[in-house]
């Protein structure tokens, strides 16, 4: 069940289906009328279902009188208009949603407000209630706010995890409350559904860059971040490319917590251990940014790569050294999906998918000009501090 | 004793049962848990409950995961059948939302039932119109801009025909049936334009653009833009002609792209 009425090539005949027999069988004959192009008349319909022609008069008068089928002027059977109007009620009403809470990682990086105002933005069109919290990147705050999340009566849960397996209890605490979790971003263990940036096809774009830019040799060094998913995605999707540029090594891994400020001790520690390193690529703007910043102030020079796109790191886009790509994310899109998602779950809909992974972009410097950064507009942000106060 | 909406006393009791569930769960803006479905139906609950999961098992209803029910995409699926076995119906709102010149407006998808039109969806709009268009409503072919659509492809005979077996009364004007000859001229010169109109054959004070919607030739469907007469200006009508075909076309492509409702593009393309 469940394929199209057309291009069916066989109606389902396993007329004993389910518990109430007779309604399968109305079922499977509306089935084999949908299916057919010019309606069916009853000897039709008795050979399609194998049933003898007797029996299914009778359901066929009965959803005749249901308007479930109609009789057109030849006699033939055909879909009754009953069909549309609980068609048109399957479109437009699947319960709707009355409030969101959305958790973020912090509101330092511009690109959760940027996720946020998606998100709030959503909500206002659908005339649904967005309440946003802030976790300050503390993984215990998050937890607590959860926690609380899951007795508040909202109707779904929007999260942005400041540690994708660490959160796992919290959402699991919200999801016993009945209320669907939807992570957004990066994964969050026990979640509904993940809508993320593909990460892995990032780091595939970057490192591709980086083994043409270094003509297949070169020292790198990978600063990674907070303990997310799309972190370790980036990575894996960055070292899966350079597997191609046997001569490029990876001599060092950092780690960072995703801000610029360990991006700066981050790159004190390559200076030191690594002064002649040809490329860092770190996993996000930000850190880029902060590494770029020691790098400078110390006279030292390297290619830096990096994932989101970020109109800090277009302006410092630059061909000789220092930013020379990055990989954009759409945190707008993002939160759009995040909540279009939450919607689908919030109606009982069957999911057709787990992971909704939405695509990126390689900018470079000659392709900077035509890519607008996505938190050029200074979203209006919400005022995160207050509501998170009210937990 | 269970009888049908329509007042016979039923030989499928189950049937009828399914069918009041059906619409009980259409009429609700909720998903329905198996003892209220029971109390608004005045239905058992063990009857419920058993019509349901057979139900659910068709992908006629779908289960929340608190074990309420709503209805499931398989009558969408069913729905198709309406027409052609495309998935018209599913992409209209998307296709009208598509034509911001109409945005306002009252448009409807029809297809042709004998000598009538029925309409099978409507995305309503802002101004009320003299006639209130809504899922079942029949109206005569040869009135109705959606009609003319259907009518404008078929040959002559069968034209006349259907004049033959039309009602010459439609909505607040009597008695204009005419004649074949006559609807034949006016088809062809209002295919000229692009686009099809009812000049209030339908109502009074109400006109309506229509384009079809089209596979291999046949008209599958009809789009209709409905407005208040005394809102036309010429530009406005061509316009409003415009947009019907617009929606039409629409709805042509968004029916043929392949993927599921629920994919990532219906989805990521809203």
């Amino acid at each position: 069940m469940g394929a199209g009425a057309k291009g069916r090539e066989e109606v389902s005949v396993d007329l004993g289906a389910g518990r109430v027999p007779a309604v399968s069988r109305a079922v499977a004959l509306l089935d084999a009328v949908a299916a057919s192009d010019n309606g069916l008349t009853l000897s039709d319909i008795a050979r399609s279902l194998g049933a003898p022609k007797s029996s299914l008069f009778n359901i066929c008068e009965a959803l005749v009188g249901e308007r479930l089928l109609r009789r057109d002027v030849h006699g033939r059977y055909r879909i009754g208009i009953r069909i549309a109007e609980f068609a048109a009620a399957q479109l437009n009403h699947p319960p709707r949603l009355k409030a969101v809470a959305l958790v973020v990682q912090n509101f330092t990086n511009p690109f959760f407000h940027a996720e946020a105002h998606a998100i709030k933005a959503a909500g206002a069109a659908a005339s649904v209630k967005v309440t946003v919290f802030d976790s300050g990147q503390t993984l215990e705050r998050q937890l607590e706010q959860l926690r609380a999340l899951a007795t508040s009566g909202t109707d779904a849960v929007i999260l942005d995890p400041v540690d994708s397996e660490g959160v796992a209890t919290g959402v699991a605490a919200v999801r016993a409350a009945g209320v669907p979790v939807v992570a957004v971003n990066a994964g969050a263990s026990g979640a509904d559904a993940v809508v993320a940036t593909d990460n892995v096809q990032a780091g595939e774009l970057i490192g591709r860059h980086l083994g043409a830019t270094l003509r297949g040799t070169g020292n790198v060094i990978v600063v990674g971040g907070t303990r997310i998913t799309g972190n370790f995605d980036r990575i894996s999707g960055f070292l899966s490319a350079l597997r191609d540029f046997p001569g490029i090594r990876i001599i060092d891994r950092l780690d960072g917590d995703n801000t610029r400020q360990t991006g700066r001790q981050v790159a004190r520690v390559i200076l030191d251990r690594h002064p002649y390193a040809t490329a860092v690529f770190c996993i996000n703007d930000p850190t880029a940014l902060g590494v770029l910043q020691t790098f400078e102030e110390q006279g030292a020079s390297a290619f830096i790569l990096s994932v989101d796109g970020s109109s800090e790191a277009l302006r410092s886009l630059h061909t000789g050294g220092g930013i020379i790509a990055t990989a954009a994310q759409n945190p707008h899109e993002l939160g759009r999906v995040a909540f279009q998602v939450a919607e689908l779950l919030h109606s009982g809909a069957r999911m057709p998918r787990r992971t909704w992974l939405l695509p990126t972009e390689l900018i470079v410097p000659g392709k900077a000009d035509a890519y607008s950064p996505w938190d050029v507009r200074e979203p209006n942000v919400p005022d995160a501090a207050s509501a998170a106060g009210a937990l | 004793m269970i009888r049908t909406s329509a007042g016979r006393v039923m030989k499928s009791p189950a049937i009828a049962k399914a069918v009041a569930i059906l619409d009980d769960l259409a009429h609700s803006n909720e998903l329905g848990a198996i003892s209220a479905i029971a109390r608004r139906t005045g239905m058992a609950k063990s009857s419920v409950a058993d019509i349901c999961s057979t139900l659910s098992v068709l992908g006629l209803l779908s289960r929340g995961r608190d074990g309420r029910y709503l209805l499931g995409r398989h009558i969408v699926e069913l729905a198709r059948g309406l027409v052609g076995g495309r998935r018209l119906i599913e992409v209209f709102a998307e296709a009208c939302d598509a034509a911001p010149e109409c945005r306002d407006e009252t448009v409807t998808l029809s297809i042709l039932d004998g000598s009538d039109i029925v309409i099978v969806a409507v995305r309503h709009g802002r101004p009320t119109l003299p006639i209130t268009p809504r899922i079942g409503l029949r109206l005569p072919a040869w009135a109705t801009a959606s009609g003319r659509c259907f009518l404008s492809v078929l040959p002559a005979d069968e034209v006349a025909e259907i004049l033959t077996g039309a009602s010459a009364t439609s909505a607040g004007v009597a008695g204009r049936l005419p004649s074949s000859s006559c609807l034949m001229a006016e088809l062809a010169t209002q295919e000229r334009a692009g686009y099809f109109v009812d000049d209030e054959s339908t109502a009074a004070g109400m006109t309506g653009f229509g384009a079809g919607v089209k596979e291999g030739g046949a008209v599958v469907a009809a789009v209709v833009v409905a407005t208040r007469s005394d809102t036309l200006t010429p530009e406005r009508a061509r316009r409003l002609g415009a947009a019907a075909h617009a929606i039409a076309a629409e709805c042509e492509t968004r029916a043929s792209s392949a993927d599921d409702a629920c994919s990532t593009r219906g989805i990521a393309s809203g």
